[in-house]
């Protein structure tokens, strides 16, 4: 499985990494990327089977990302888990449209995101 | 739905809801404990500090707007780094860019939590953290919400400024 984290913290990005790598999901990669822009141009010259985005980035938010790519077949087979801070019930309802899995509000535990990890591995069967 | 401004949620439990929220960041991401503290003892953790990084977050919900400030000694800072990326004692000391995406990253979760708290059925948007150095301690201000507490024993400040109030917000205090 390819993973593509976009977060406009590099700390975060670790962090997620982090605890990718304790996670029983097998991983063949992870790539980063600090913008919703930045994440489609990856999504759009690499198979990535896993999508771990924030809400809040500058040049293009991960709303914005999430909608481009529910409008696009191409990106049908890709799993999609919002990580962010804003946890409010209206930006959950938002995302509820947009072929989101998952929902993660931030702060996590890293064992509450190693749980969550591993469901959405057996979930999408990825 | 609830139609109330931000201003009208802004009452006393404001500060206890900033505090709830700063007390599920530490514990979640950084292993940290987190107290509130009084002005005096502040002033005494205070003066220990050899310096302070002051982040700010503004954030839009609604027609509202304001600012999320934190004020961290600079001992704080770096445990806190200690404590997000595991660095050992042994390795080199926090890249002061890196140092600052993560006060920045912790300032942010800590805004996200409380406005997720205080007004759950609005969405919002947070601005990307502006961070800076003061060399004095956060002292008392025009904050329409100011929290002092301790995380892990070291002095956090913690403002919150809504409308004409964060526009003015333009330099940290004590800078």
């Amino acid at each position: 499985m390819r993973i593509l984290i976009a977060d406009d913290s590099s700390m975060m990005r670790a962090l997620i990494k982090r605890v990718v790598s304790l996670a029983d999901v097998p991983v063949e990669d992870v790539l980063e990327a600090g913008n919703g822009a930045e994440a489609l141009a990856i999504l759009e010259s690499r198979e990535v089977q896993l999508l771990l985005t924030d809400i809040n980035m500058p040049v293009m938010t991960g709303i914005e990302l999430l909608r481009q790519l529910a409008a696009d077949p191409r990106w049908r087979g890709l799993t999609r888990v919002v990580i962010s801070t804003d946890g409010s019930s209206s930006r959950r309802d938002e995302v509820r449209g947009l072929d989101v899995l998952c929902y993660l509000e931030k702060p996590f535990s890293p064992e509450v995101m190693r749980d969550v990890l591993e469901e959405v591995a057996r979930t999408a069967r990825i | 739905m609830c139609s109330k401004k931000l201003p009208e949620l802004l009452g006393s439990d404001a500060a206890d809801l900033m505090a709830a929220a700063v007390t599920a960041v530490a514990a979640k991401s950084f292993f940290a404990v987190v107290e509130r503290c009084d002005e005096p003892r502040f002033a005494d953790l205070a003066k220990e500090a050899d310096g302070w990084w002051v982040v700010s977050v503004r954030f839009t919900e609604g027609d509202d707007t304001g600012v999320v400030s934190c004020s961290f000694a600079d001992d704080l800072a770096f445990a806190l780094f200690d404590a997000f990326s595991g660095r050992d004692p042994f390795e080199p000391p926090a890249d002061p860019t890196d140092l600052v995406d993560l006060l920045g990253e912790f300032s942010n979760m800590v805004g996200g939590t409380w406005l997720t708290r205080l007004a759950n059925h609005q969405t919002f948007s947070l601005s990307s953290p502006q961070v800076q150095r003061a060399t004095a301690a956060p002292q008392p201000s025009d904050a329409d919400t100011r929290v002092l507490l301790t995380v892990n024993d070291r002095p956090l400040a913690v403002e919150i400024r809504i409308g004409a109030r964060a526009d003015r917000r333009t330099s940290p205090v004590g800078a």
